[in-house]
């Protein structure tokens, strides 16, 4: 088939749409099988189809060990184990074991601070494999997403591991709380300005923040009806929030001199307040926020949360950007009203608590529909801590101590050439797949990255080597994890649902078994005893009688466009 | 008329649909017309050089106005640059301090620049901007496909599987392909970090199954996948090839790894000499939007923007070094963009906060070279912000029509409006239909160039077959005001000049005639 006709059999061609709308479905005028379930209790069959789809969203490369284990259970345990609450990870630690999490801004940690950081880096890609059955690292790798923040601007492990801190605490917790506490924190007060933003006077409000704020973080930006309107807020309201948010500095950074000896942190510095009123657009019924002075200058930021988190629209956006993040990206009118409008209803019904809004989509018939299994492209995290995490391997380091930095963080480098760099996320609005219509999650997949992604599933079978460590999937003790390894018909149908959440057509399956295993038609199950000798007897002849093949099997099955969905 | 409509009206019916499934020329044996029009494709193909500078240059500091000094000074108390320290290009415009290189380029006739570009009702969002300018939309329509990306798609509508087209039509250096060059259903261009080892990681590739995926939403991607695999693995070779057939010979490049755009562009330079057919080439210099630091707090000349300025005009004086002596200068034309310009009053934090118009820059031997537009006014602003003075689809089409050929109609399909055209690209080097050996298929009138104009343009227009033309001037009361043409011509292509001394500023319409065949077209002189 030539390769237009791939893509004609799905896409149909994409003219002009009329306005711009989150809730756009974002490909073409021919409509997609898409589902009109909702958030409805999902009722149906409970195998390890379902399980494996629950597990492959909400954690990193899920075991077949943890697959059977929650499929042993019911629906609601297996939620309920993801959403519970789990203890705080160690810290992350420097070279030869040195803390700096907490250490004063000196000579010595300025020096380092580049070091930290790689640690840094590496300790968050080890805390997502050795993360068991909860859905943590994820959210907090959503929140980075959402309040993307880059470290290489920002320059300070410290500020950058309290805010990745932050996420982990408050990874299902509550979004206004959440909102107010990272405008406030001392790695995004850098980040967008907000320590210069300097009130009063004849000086000119830095509207960095507040411009993001509003458009990306809380009420996000609708259609553009007139200028400087996009609908759920104007530029009148981007220059009055920014009024509101004058006076931050922050303490214990570099950046703010007049203040290093001080424990990391904001603070608010009236004198730099602008305590006059500030009127908000229509968009915000006209609201004025009226100014104070001195300390009290500091709870305007409250009353301008109350006002944003008043309107639905922001608990709609969140609820959009959750379901991108677990669901898919395609949210059509039937998403928008029987999803994003139900669970934003209960968003705004709990006080904006998230925990309950993941209770009800996880468990949800729109989650569990047909039509939304196997549709997410894996992230590169998903694609690198998950295949470190999901097959067995030959040793099993815990990539979050620092004594296997090199190794975790030759995977940290992976995931960044594969254009997920953790805590450098292109800029401020994130990653492409989770906003960028019409590509979305396809964004990561291109004719650069999709043949580096074969090249690192190559080395996982090859062996990777970082300084003293060697790692490599143990695809033999792999093997002996299935069923029924010796019967080559099974065999292929158990590593299918292993590396693929859609089925394998027949056809695939016969060049798998006759063209990538070598398999001869008709004496197939030459294989079982070749097999069952090795199991007899695992001497070098024997291992070298399925090793090989096996190794070919495999890199070829990740090789699979399959392996890349999830 | 672009390529494919050339060869639609110029083969016989019965080659079409051979040619529509997608076999090779050569395999249908000897045919000299159709090798001779090959040929002439790949020696004619024009190369645009993209280049992104994200996050929203500032354009007020980048081309300094020299005409309005004190609202200059009191606009940006904190971060102008000296007047006196401004690399001069004319009276009244000048570049910052630090643009040496591009200095050196537009004294060469090297280097244009067209002065406040933007659009109708600006959005000040990073993201949604970027999305304007990529797609060439109005500020309040979404497109889900790309300028570039539509219009190689007009031009190569059997892509990925064109048989005159064995190359990547559009390349991004990179790891993230430019929305840009995203066509109606697939992206028209593809990415690659660097040609040894995209070559290397492909070769080793395997393709997967060959059954057509379901109609869902995981088998959507799933064909998408399999699709960048099947391209992947169709390029790595020529890119490969071509990257090995030319090295990079200018001494003006800075060491690998000193600046990115440099870096980037080496690599655009050497698959082009290479002889890689493809007409895009997308780089990006990120790092724009200086809130804050803008400047040094002792010395406005230097700092973050400082930095940015000088990597760019670097890069594009060792790009512009290298492709003259590898031969390639002529067919090449870059083009800068960004996604907006920044605030004319700069804030506390000694940088700029978002703002709306900005220079664009075209580099390259077939510029027509010189400032386009007026230095924006500091002081006659829309919400603080520059107004705007050219469309950027209209610098878009003046692009598509001037460099790459693109007939009024399919500019028409792929702005979805008509713009006033502005000179990009120095008379003379024209349309690429001129190269095409055969004679036109039909009566062709084309839109002039540059337009508006003063005092001369260029009106281009195609015959088929011989006999008697005129070419007449109107103005907008239907008085003939100039008779070009009156005579007996060949078929063929012709193009004439028409000098407009001694006429009013205003709207005229030039008219031709020959045989059966008329057509009309507007034009503006602007004095």
């Amino acid at each position: 088939m030539k390769r237009r006709e791939f893509l004609e059999a799905v896409v149909g061609d994409r003219g002009p749409q009329s306005a711009q709308g989150v809730g756009d479905s974002p490909r073409g005028t021919r409509p997609l099988v898409r589902t009109t379930s909702g958030i409805e209790p999902y009722t149906g069959g409970w195998s390890t189809e379902q399980t494996s789809h629950l597990l492959r969203r909400t954690i990193f490369g899920p075991r077949r060990a943890e697959i059977l284990l929650v499929t042993s259970g019911p629906l609601s345990s297996a939620v309920g184990t993801l959403l519970a609450d789990q203890p705080d990870p160690e810290e992350p630690k420097g070279p030869a074991g040195v803390s700096w999490v907490d250490a004063v801004y000196d000579t010595n940690y300025g020096q380092n601070e580049g070091t930290y950081r790689n640690y840094l880096k590496a300790w968050w890609l080890g805390l997502m494999v050795q993360q068991g059955i909860s859905i943590r690292e994820k959210m907090v790798l959503f929140w980075h997403n959402h309040f993307a923040n880059e470290a290489t601007e920002i320059r300070d492990a410290r500020s950058v591991y309290r805010q990745n801190a932050l996420f982990r605490r408050m990874a299902l917790g509550n979004f206004k709380q959440l909102v107010k506490e990272i405008t406030l924190d001392p790695a995004m007060l850098v980040y967008l300005n907000g320590y210069l933003n300097r009130g009063g006077g004849n000086n000119v409000p830095d509207e960095n923040y507040a411009r993001e704020l509003l458009e990306l973080f809380t009420i996000g930006k609708g259609p553009q009806i007139a200028e400087g309107n996009y609908t759920h807020y104007t530029e009148t309201d981007v220059k009055a929030a920014a009024r509101v948010l004058t006076g931050y500095r922050v303490t214990g950074s570099p950046r703010d001199r007049n203040y290093l000896n001080q424990p990391l942190g904001p603070l608010f510095d009236p004198a730099r307040h602008d305590a006059t009123n500030k009127q908000f657009s229509p968009a915000f019924q006209n609201t004025v926020i009226t100014g104070k002075t001195a300390e009290n200058g500091a709870t305007e930021v409250d009353d301008l949360l109350t006002m944003i988190f008043a309107q639905p629209e922001t608990a709609r956006h969140l609820c959009r950007k959750l379901y991108r993040w677990f669901v898919y990206y395609d949210i059509d009118d039937q998403v928008e009203q029987n999803v994003i409008a139900p669970l934003a209803q209960i968003m705004i019904d709990s006080g904006y608590e998230v925990k309950p809004v993941l209770d009800v989509l996880l468990k949800s018939a729109h989650f569990f529909d047909e039509n939304n299994i196997g549709c997410f492209i894996k992230t590169p995290m998903d694609l690198v801590a998950g295949s470190v995490r999901q097959f067995p391997s030959t040793s099993f380091p815990d990539l979050s101590l620092w004594q296997n930095y090199a190794l975790a963080n030759s995977f940290r480098a992976t995931g960044a050439n594969l254009q997920m760099n953790l805590f450098d996320p292109p800029d401020v609005a994130g990653w492409k797949a989770f906003y960028q219509n019409p590509d979305f999650y396809q964004s990561w997949i291109n004719t650069a990255t999709l043949p580096s992604r074969g090249g690192f599933t190559d080395s996982l079978v090859n062996g990777v080597r970082a300084g003293t460590t060697r790692f490599s999937i143990d695809v033999l003790a792999f093997i002996k994890t299935l069923p029924d390894p010796a019967d080559p018909f099974k065999l292929l149908d158990d590593l299918a649902s292993e590396v693929s959440p859609i089925a394998l057509t027949p056809n695939q399956k016969d060049y798998l078994m006759y063209s990538v295993l070598g398999l001869t038609h008709t004496a197939e199950y030459e294989w079982t005893q070749r097999w069952n000798t090795y199991l007899q007897s695992p001497t070098t002849q024997n291992t070298n009688d399925v090793l090989p093949p096996l190794n070919t099997l495999i890199k070829f099955m990740l090789r699979m466009a399959e392996f890349q969905l999830a | 008329m672009n390529r494919r409509e050339f060869i639609r009206r110029s083969v016989p019916v019965t080659a079409i649909p051979f040619l529509l499934n997608g076999f090779p020329i050569r395999a249908y044996g000897r045919a000299p017309f159709l090798e001779t029009l090959v040929a002439a494709a790949s020696a004619t193909d024009r190369v645009l050089v993209l280049v992104q500078l994200g996050g929203g240059n500032d354009g007020i500091n980048t081309v300094i106005p020299l005409n309005q000094d004190s609202a200059y000074m009191n606009a940006r108390p904190n971060i102008a640059i000296p007047l006196n320290e401004v690399l001069t290009l004319r009276d009244d415009v000048g570049l910052h301090p630090v643009m040496t290189g591009m200095k050196d380029l537009y004294d060469q006739g090297k280097l244009s620049i067209v002065q406040g570009v933007s659009y109708p009702n600006p959005n000040l969002s990073h993201f949604r901007a970027t999305d304007i300018w990529l797609t060439g939309s109005e500020s309040n329509v979404t497109l889900s496909s790309g300028w570039l990306g539509r219009h190689l798609e007009e031009e190569f509508p059997e892509y990925p599987d064109d048989p005159v087209m064995p190359d990547p039509l559009a390349i991004q250096i990179g790891a993230v392909v430019s929305f840009g060059l995203q066509g109606s259903a697939q992206s028209m261009g593809i990415a690659i970090q660097s040609p040894d080892t995209f070559y290397q990681l492909v070769s080793a590739g395997s393709s997967g199954g060959t059954d057509t995926a379901p109609q869902s939403p995981a088998g959507r991607e799933l064909t998408y996948i399999r699709n960048v695999s099947i391209q992947s693995q169709a390029y790595a070779g020529q890119v490969k090839g071509a990257a090995d057939k030319a090295a990079n010979v200018s001494t003006l490049w800075p060491a690998q790894g000193q600046n990115p755009l440099a870096d980037q562009l080496k690599i655009v330079s050497r698959l082009i000499a290479g002889g890689l057919k493809t007409r895009v080439f997308v780089v990006n210099l990120g790092g724009f939007d200086n809130h804050s630091s803008q400047v040094d707090t002792t010395d406005t000349k230097i700092g973050l923007h400082a930095t940015l300025l000088g990597r760019l005009s670097t890069a594009m004086m060792a790009f512009q070094d290298d492709v003259r002596l590898l031969g390639v200068e002529h067919r090449v034309l870059g083009m800068t963009f960004s996604e907006f310009g920044r605030r004319v009053q700069s804030n506390a934090s000694l940088g700029t906060d978002h703002g709306t118009a900005a220079p664009i820059f075209f580099f390259g031997q077939p510029v027509f070279p010189g400032v386009i537009g007026s230095n924006p006014s500091l002081t006659d602003l829309t919400n603080g912000n520059l107004k705007m003075q050219y469309d950027f689809r209209a610098v878009y089409a003046s692009v598509l029509q001037q460099w790459f050929g693109v007939s009024d109609n399919d500019l028409q399909a792929i702005l979805y409006k008509d713009f006033l055209q502005i000179p990009i690209i120095q008379s003379g080097v024209a349309v690429n239909v001129e190269d095409d050996p055969a004679l036109p298929s039909e009566y062709r009138l084309y839109a002039n160039y540059p337009n508006p104009f003063n005092p001369s343009t260029t009106i281009a227009y195609e015959l088929p077959r011989q006999g008697n033309v005129s070419l007449r001037v109107y103005d907008m009361m239907g008085r003939e005001v100039a008779l070009v043409v009156d005579e007996h011509q060949s078929a063929g292509r012709h193009q004439v000049t028409f000098h407009a001394d001694g006429l009013p500023s205003g709207t005229y319409l030039y008219r031709i005639q020959s045989n059966s065949f008329s057509d009309r077209k507007k034009m503006v002189l602007l004095k």
